[in-house]
């Protein structure tokens, strides 16, 4: 019974955390709250297993991840949803963009979110559990099953696209 | 000197380069101002993100209801589940079987077989008629839920343990297997409508319970089943193997009815008929002519009943003038203020006659009367006495203070909600007992409308039964709201239902005013338990627990 009453307690404070993590993820709404229902229903069955050592958020935010990757993984029907490392790394040599930072005078935060958002699951994934989960990239490389480096590279592709979409967008705010 | 890649310095900027990677990189950057500033952007870059994301989190757009957590059915729960409500409706089942199947409809067959036929005796036969049909069809109804439970329990242990391919042949095997098993409805209902005449020919057989309603009927073919028929004329020259129910202005029956003839008719006549069963017939006039011939008993209610033909048992009449020339084979027992027995008129047993003057029975000589002529005085039932005057009534009231208060107790057990309603203040009780009205009328005028369409028997019939049982329920409630505005420092639950009960049943049964109070506490009661599931679906659907 104060098992159930802990649970309950958890989910209302984790619940729209773990819903903005999943919609993040999924790119959707709705899709986000099938997510968020189905982490609870894990995390319940397996809340005997959870230790208090180690913080709620964490535990949780892994059982989301793994949720909302298996879906992105099945919806790509195709576990080579992150690519080829040598591959990304070819089209990291094409020419650059300036830094995100220099845009950073017209661009508000919500163009940044939408732009995030644009984003393919390959590009998203990682940067949504390295900037917004704060995932060490063994954590991530664990998680999507490849290899550290092979995180960085998606993780600098990402940003790579946000700074293409972003200044596009900046030159049409300026125009 | 070579320079970092993009790769490595935001890596770097993570922190995620290997230790001597990460060496290699700081000691570069120390020396060179190009690469210093490669790298602030990409800090700043990283900083930004993590910044913009976070804004959004934690300033949503859009609002984010947290839904009621369902915690996840275990396997056992799931199946538990399923057996319990499996028994559940299949006590119910038998429950509806034994109690209204055999217990009620046998106790008010036998009561009606013994006691004086008039209107009371009309409603409870066709009450009888519905709560059997309603029997079989809720029997069918409920035999096809338990299947299709059973079904969906199969089904769900196949698809938790083995998710092959089989599962599907065996789901196939199941719902074949549930088909046959699960009880057809036994009389399916044909109906027809028609403004004019309806017509079953000679040729024409009707292997159903035929339901028809038009200006003119006119059965001359079969019907195996049970006839209904509504109308201004009606003639029944046919077979129905069934009952027949007739309500019109004039009814002639010259065929064959296997079960019994109910109508209700301004002339009800039985032309040559035979009649398997009893013969309940109400009208102006009631005739039945020498050909006639009546398998069981005949109750009559009209201003003159003419029998000429054979009535097997008992003739029962309740009428102006009788007038028997026919053959009885049991007792004669008249509440009318004239009978005359004629011609070669034959009573197998007693003539009893209830009237104001016993001047008023007239015998002719050839009358044949084998038992005994008892003249009666208008009985005592039909004299105003009182009701409060007879211990059976406080008994009466006693069983059925017991049986409210049990019933309450459980229904506040099951459903703990109901505990805290409250009638409410000026317009919140007028609002309540405005919804209270509008069900009471609405449900069973919406009941009639749906049965007319097959499908919706089963779903009209569960309507009623939940109309009724909210009924009964509703004074219950009442008498709970009553009890802890009485007793409102106590804790005990069954005090105050008890006490509250008590003083509903009072108040029910005050001379003059109770029927009042009755119609009343029923719709404020009806109302409460409205409003009250209203409120607890409206918050499931939203989210017991609100966003923050």
């Amino acid at each position: 019974m104060a098992r159930n009453t802990a649970f309950e307690i958890l989910y209302r404070d984790y619940y729209v955390r773990v819903f903005g993590l999943c919609r993040r993820l999924l790119n959707s709404n709705e899709l986000a709250e099938d997510a968020a229902q189905e982490t609870f229903m894990r995390a319940y069955k397996n809340f005997r297993k959870y230790s208090t050592e180690q913080p709620f958020w964490q535990w949780i935010a892994t059982i989301a991840n793994n949720h909302c990757i298996d879906l992105l993984r099945k919806r790509t029907r195709t576990n080579a949803l992150f690519g080829d490392e040598s591959a990304e790394l070819e089209q990291l040599a094409a020419a650059d963009t300036p830094v995100l930072s220099d845009l950073i005078s017209f661009q508000e935060a919500d163009c940044v979110n939408r732009a995030v958002a644009n984003l393919s699951a390959k590009y998203r994934v990682p940067l949504v559990l390295a900037y917004f989960n704060q995932f060490s990239y063994d954590q991530i490389a664990e998680q999507l099953n490849i290899s550290r480096n092979h995180v960085g590279v998606l993780l600098l592709r990402a940003k790579q696209r946000l700074r293409a979409e972003l200044a596009t967008d900046g030159d049409e705010v300026v125009r | 000197m070579t320079h970092p890649s993009h790769l490595q310095l935001s890596m770097h900027a993570d922190k995620a380069l290997s230790a001597d990677q990460a060496i290699a990189v700081t000691q570069h950057l120390e020396l060179c101002p190009t690469c210093q500033t490669r790298m602030a952007a990409v800090r700043d870059e990283a900083r930004f993100i993590v910044t913009a994301l976070q804004i959004e989190a934690t300033e949503e757009p859009w609002e984010v209801t947290v839904p009621k957590f369902s915690r996840p059915l275990s396997l056992r729960g799931f199946a538990l589940a399923n057996l319990g409500t499996g028994l559940v409706i299949w006590l119910a089942q038998f429950l509806w079987k034994t109690l209204f199947g055999e217990l009620i409809v046998n106790a008010t067959t036998w009561v009606t077989s013994i006691y004086v036929p008039d209107i009371y005796a009309m409603v409870s036969a066709t009450a009888l008629y519905l709560l059997e049909e309603g029997t079989t069809m809720l029997d069918a109804y409920l035999g096809f839920v338990i299947v299709s439970l059973l079904t969906i329990t199969v089904l769900g242990f196949l698809l938790m343990y083995r998710k092959t391919r089989s599962t599907m042949g065996v789901c196939f095997l199941v719902i074949m297997v549930g088909t046959t098993v699960t009880p057809t409805p036994a009389n399916a209902l044909e109906i027809r409508r028609d403004k004019d005449v309806v017509t079953i020919n000679k040729s024409e057989t009707i292997n159903d319970t035929l339901f028809v309603a038009a200006e003119t009927v006119l059965i001359e073919g079969v019907i195996t089943g049970d006839l209904v028929a509504m109308g201004r004329r009606i003639d029944i020259s046919g077979s129905v193997e069934g009952n027949v129910l007739t309500f019109a202005e004039s009814v002639t029956l010259s065929g064959k009815v296997g079960g019994f003839a109910l109508g209700a008719a301004s002339s009800y006549d039985l032309h040559g008929a035979t009649v398997g069963g009893d013969l309940w017939a109400a009208g102006e006039n009631v005739d039945i002519d020498d050909e006639a011939r009546v398998g069981r008993n005949a109750i009559i209610a009209t201003q003159t009943a003419t029998v000429k033909g054979s009535v097997k048992k008992d003739l029962f009449a309740f009428a102006e003038t009788v007038e028997l020339s026919g053959v009885l084979g049991e007792d004669l027992e008249a509440f009318a203020t004239r009978v005359k027995l004629l011609g070669d008129a034959h009573v197998g047993g007693n003539v009893r006659f209830r009237s104001g003057n016993e001047d008023r029975l007239h015998r002719a000589e050839n009358v044949r009367i084998d038992g005994d002529v008892e003249f009666l005085d208008m009985p005592e039932e039909f004299e105003d006495k009182s009701r409060y005057a007879t211990v059976e009534f406080y008994l009466w009231q006693v069983a059925r203070l017991i049986a409210a208060f049990l019933v309450g107790l459980a229904f506040v057990w099951f459903v703990p909600g109901y505990r805290s309603v409250s009638i409410g203040a000026g317009v919140e009780a007028l609002k309540t007992a405005g919804v209270g009205f509008l069900i009471m009328v609405s449900v069973p005028i919406m009941a009639v409308l749906v049965a007319f369409t097959l499908v919706g028997l089963p779903l009209s019939f569960i309507a009623v039964a939940a109309w009724l049982l909210c009924l009964y329920l509703a004074k219950i409630v009442v008498g709970a709201v009553v009890g802890r505005m009485l007793l409102s420092q106590s804790d005990s639950l069954a005090w105050t239902l008890l006490a509250g009960l008590s003083i509903v049943i009072v108040a029910v049964n005050l001379p003059f005013i109770g029927g009042i109070i009755n119609v009343v506490l029923t719709i404020v009661g009806l109302g409460l338990i409205a409003q009250k599931t209203i409120a607890k679906l409206a918050s499931r659907d939203s989210g017991d627990l609100a966003a923050t």
